[in-house]
């Protein structure tokens, strides 16, 4: 007998005033050319390491950057979008291009012809950029205080509030899912 | 059953090892650790590969995550191209120097070098041309021929040169059909997707997006011919842009990419409203804002609904900041919003009810504050939250033959006697809105006794002749709460000994443990604390101090604990007891919970000595409960012997279901409160008491008709907790019957009922002097008179007191082991002195 309630509640403002606060810290950027000014560096090499060519690599880049921009108000984690897409894109490439030899001009033009040793040390890191980017928050903070910041796990523990045992604890997963990762993609460990 | 290590070497390495393993190779072992895993690695060499493993990981992050040394850049061209079309996203003419990373429009060409950007420009000065042709006509194609559309999908299947020329004749065609018609397209369209074009073309050869790529390059050949076409195009992208700054001056040799690139700027803010990624100035406008840097913040992963979708205008943040607490920072009663105003000619007859919660000795203001944020979630709000700060206390005494009822929440504190006693020993002035009589005299263990076991609640009535004033009597009625819980403000501090041996890694205890875990997690708030301590043959911190909320990760962690070894519940106990100390809160309830299935057979299990350490931890405020697993080869004596001594609860965990009945109710007892929504009524008999006054609890008097209203919140009791009202009144020795009732009504947690009791308040024709009576009864006698003297600020009263000197100075005689009355007295001396002055 009850009334459609739900008809005369007024819509949650909770979602609204969400949308309105900006968030601190780890959000979005705010500009997509602050993205790209912190990470260019890091998906051309990234880039590179997939595709071995630097003129290809370049364009990759470049063309992830395009794409983003396009989809930027849609993007939630943006840094993970990015080289996801990369990768994407390379792995599109490379499939198409399977069969292309590389011809010695453009070699030389480049003038980036990196040992094989290297691309794959480039391909692991930017691919755990691109886990690291779309890790949890928290646990991306973790790895930023124990790697970046070079904390120990009780500084850490003060910083986060976490006790010791749990930073150790979630590093050790945070590490140990990384190396699944990238086993899976077919990277094991540093050499490539 | 406690066999000793077993050999499960299998290729998974045991969650905690890894962990270890982890912390070793991240530096964080200690040389005994490292030494302890280096031997375990050439004992077994999965974990060798397994730190390989890590360390490499390890390496790569360190890397991915540190800035890069030499910075890879793209090539400047194409760099500075990038950075135009991303750039003009957000290049605010507003906002001149703000943005950091990537400079406004204008300053974009510092960017790059000068130098370079003349080389680019001399090196592309024709491709300019040429690209806003191919775009003009890329777009063309793009929006207005459908048939267009229909071969770019069917070219998107394949790249077949028969498709390509198909286009091109297509295309051929529709350029010359409806070139008159450009200039519209492009004023509307003309935007991102020039930028796009253009750099597309630079780069000339691209596979993704191949068709729009055709289209360009069919158009760049078109254009050749039809150049005428552009001029017309620029100027008129001129002629719009003529009010606005971004055209760039002919000088330079380029007007047109620079129009073109302004121009879509405003364009596409206007035409897609929806997603602005840009702000102009008619975006501005349109949002009513007068400046970016006043109003628009961008924020993050927001739906696009709308204009102001992706924007928030900071100046609602930087609104008026919510009008500060107006309690001081020192000051603890944060109950302001369930305050109410006492009507002074009144009386007693507050208007509206409120309950203050019960405030906890060593809070911050902030805990308080969040746990009245909390509290006005839970509770039903009183239906006019007053906000009057302090009316002053009304020291007149009410008729009994007009009112003779007096209800109010039974509220216990002893923050005002803090308050009080710190402003006395710096000699500052003492707000005198701060003291409030009741949180005086609740401030004392008065060692009433406990109800009876079958009783929730107890009342002890004493009375004494009042000592300044003639023909009054005082009146101290003490309630005590049945020992059976803990007050849902306090918080816990729970250290947990789990018996990880190997015997509890069969099933059903491996179940019963993660049942009771749950149930024990489940009741954790926020403010609660856990410590996980695994042990076998050595304890181990699984957890420190981890927050009652996200205790949930207990259960992971469990999980992730294997059970091996034997049982050395000395060790444990000895880890147990120090984190215990360590997180020791005065303030808390602190326990250590044992939860163990068998006889300590390593260490040291003499069961008295444990006893003995377990009961010196009893003295310093920790209590100790013991939880059996299992009922095979539990040493019960001793569990039960450990528990007693440490005033804790013993339970056994016979299965998993034991767990969730048992355990979680006899929890649940030490974790809430016992007495919840505590109303006291007392109704004088106006035959016998001509007035009466109640000392303190001004901000919790109740109406006499909300006594029965349970929708009324009135105050909690935790288990074993004292409250005591005093009252002054005036004994008629010519009148007839007793003084009157006392009725006391709250609800019973456990069993979410309410419970109501009343006993008599007795007339005693002779009552005793007040130097002469008990001294739980001169105790609350000196706190009451002593705390109104305090609030009436007058010297007149000070010197009153003075009469009692003799009954406080023999106080701490009678109350040997209580700091506060030594305090109390103190606290008085100080107060003469302060006033002789």
């Amino acid at each position: 007998m009850e009334p459609l309630v739900f008809e005369n509640i007024p819509l949650p403002p909770a979602s609204a005033v969400k949308a309105w606060v900006p968030e601190s810290m780890n959000s979005k950027p705010s500009s997509i050319g602050k993205l790209f000014e912190v990470e260019e560096s890091g998906l051309l090499r990234y880039a590179i390491g997939l595709v071995g060519r630097r003129m290809v690599a370049e364009e990759l880049v470049q063309e992830t950057f395009l794409r983003l921009h396009k989809l930027w108000a849609e993007v939630e984690n943006p840094r993970g979008w990015l080289y996801r897409c990369l990768r994407n894109l390379a792995l599109n490439h490379l499939r198409d291009h399977a069969k292309e030899t590389e011809l010695v001009e453009e070699t030389v033009e480049s003038g980036e012809s990196l040992p094989p040793e290297m691309l794959g040390r480039s391909e692991a890191v930017g691919l755990v950029r691109l886990l690291l980017a779309e890790m949890p928050e928290g646990d991306r903070s973790l790895v930023r205080l124990k790697y970046h910041d070079d904390l120990r796990y009780e500084e850490i523990s003060q910083r986060t509030g976490l006790s010791v045992s749990n930073v150790g604890y979630r590093l050790h997963h945070v590490l140990k899912a990384l190396a699944e990762n990238l086993r899976h993609a077919g990277i094991e460990g540093s050499q490539g | 059953m406690n066999h000793d290590d077993n050999s499960n070497t299998t290729n998974t390495l045991a969650p905690e090892l890894e962990a270890r393993v982890v912390a070793w190779i991240a530096g964080e072992a200690s040389a005994f650790e490292a030494a302890e895993l280096e031997r375990l690695t050439i004992d077994k060499p999965e974990i060798a590969i397994f730190k390989r493993r890590m360390q490499a990981v390890q390496g790569l992050l360190a890397e991915a995550v540190r800035p890069e040394m030499e910075p890879l850049r793209l090539a400047p061209e194409r760099r500075a191209k990038l950075l135009q079309a991303l750039g003009a996203a957000e290049a605010e003419p507003e906002t001149k120097a703000e943005t950091k990373g990537i400079k406004p429009k204008r300053l974009k060409a510092p960017i790059i070098s000068m130098d370079a950007v003349w080389r680019a420009q001399r090196k592309h000065q024709k491709w300019i041309f040429r690209i806003a042709a191919c775009l003009v006509l890329g777009l063309f194609f793009a929006m207005s021929i459908p048939s267009f559309q229909k071969v770019r999908q069917s070219s998107s299947r394949g790249r077949g040169p028969f498709l390509f020329s198909m286009d091109r004749n297509e295309s051929k065609e529709a350029v010359q059909l409806a070139l008159p018609a450009m200039e519209r397209e492009t004023k509307d369209k003309a935007g991102f997707e020039v930028e796009k074009a253009k750099l597309e073309k630079d780069v000339a050869v691209r596979e993704a997006e191949r068709m729009e790529q055709v289209s360009a390059e069919h158009a760049r050949r078109r254009v050749q011919r039809s150049a005428t076409v552009i001029p017309e195009i620029a100027d008129n992208a001129v002629q719009r842009q003529k009010e606005s700054d971004e055209v760039r001056p002919a000088e330079r040799g380029f007007p047109i990419p620079g129009a073109l690139a302004s121009a879509h700027i405003r364009l596409t803010s206007k035409d897609i409203p929806p997603s602005p990624s840009v702000v102009t100035k008619d975006f501005m406008n349109d949002i009513a804002a007068t400046s970016t840097q006043s109003l628009l913040q961008y924020t993050s992963g927001t739906e696009v609904n709308g204009l102001q979708g992706n924007f928030s205008a900071q100046a609602a943040q930087a609104a008026p900041a919510p009008s500060v607490a107006p309690a001081a920072a020192d000051d603890f009663v944060v109950l302001t919003p369930f305050e109410i105003s006492t009507s002074t000619d009144k009386g007693y007859a507050a208007k509206q009810t409120l309950a203050g919660g019960k405030l906890e000795k060593s809070r911050s203001l902030a805990d308080e504050a969040k746990a009245a944020d909390r509290r006005s979630e839970n509770v039903p709000k009183p239906v006019q939250p007053a906000k009057n700060p302090y009316s002053p206390p009304s020291f007149t005494e009410t008729i009994t033959a007009k009112e003779p009822v007096s209800t109010f929440s039974l509220h216990v504190s002893d923050v005002s006697f803090k308050i009080a006693k710190a402003a006395l020993a710096n000699a500052t002035a003492i707000d005198r809105e701060r003291i409030r009589p009741e949180e005086f005299y609740n401030a004392f263990s008065y060692g009433d006794p406990s109800p009876a076991l079958n009783e929730k609640i107890s009342c002890h009535i004493e009375q004494a002749a009042h000592p300044l004033l003639q023909q009054r009597n005082l009146v101290r009625i003490a309630m005590k709460v049945a020992a059976a819980g803990r007050g849902a403000g306090q918080p816990l501090r729970l250290t947990v000994l789990l018996d990880t041996s190997g015997s509890m890694e069969r099933e059903d205890r491996a179940a019963a443990v993660r049942r009771a875990m749950q149930s024990l997690v489940s009741l954790l708030g926020r403010n609660d604390t856990v410590t996980l301590i695994g042990f076998a043959r050595q304890p181990r911190l699984l957890a420190e101090n981890m927050a009652g909320d996200k205790a949930g990760e207990l259960l992971a962690i469990l999980g992730a604990t294997p059970a091996e070894g034997g049982t050395n519940l000395e060790e444990a106990l000895k880890l147990g007891s120090e984190l215990a100390q360590r997180h020791f809160d005065k303030a808390a309830q602190n326990r250590i919970v044992l939860l163990t299935d068998g006889a300590a057979n390593l260490g040291n299990a003499d069961r008295t000595q444990l006893a003995e350490s377990v009961e010196a931890l009893r003295q310093e405020g920790i209590a100790f409960d013991a939880c059996g697993v299992g009922m095979e080869g539990l040493d019960d004596g001793m569990l039960e012997a450990l528990s007693r001594k440490g005033d804790g609860r013993y339970y056994v965990l016979n299965s998993a279901e034991d767990a969730d009945a048992g355990f979680a109710k006899q929890l649940a007892g030490a974790l809430r409160p016992a007495a919840k929504n505590v109303k006291v009524q007392v109704r004088f008999n106006p035959a016998r008491v001509g007035s009466y006054r109640l000392i303190g609890f001004e901000r919790h008097r109740l109406r006499e008709e909300d006594f029965r209203n349970d929708k009324v919140d009135a105050a909690e009791l935790a288990a074993e907790e004292a409250a005591v009202a005093v009252y002054q009144v005036e004994p008629l020795p010519q009148g007839e019957g007793e003084l009157g009732e006392v009725y006391v009504r709250f609800l019973d947690p456990s069993t979410l009922s309410m419970v109501e009791r009343s006993w008599t308040l007795p007339y005693d024709p002779r009552t005793p002097a007040f130097d002469r009576a008990s001294p739980s009864m001169q105790l609350a006698g000196v706190a009451a008179l002593f705390a109104e003297t305090l609030q009436r600020g007058e010297k007149e009263d000070v010197d009153r007191l003075n009469e009692l000197t003799p009954v406080i100075k023999a106080l701490p005689g009678h109350f040997p082991n209580a700091d506060r009355v030594d305090d109390l007295v103190e606290m008085f001396e100080k107060l003469k002195k302060l006033s002789a002055e």
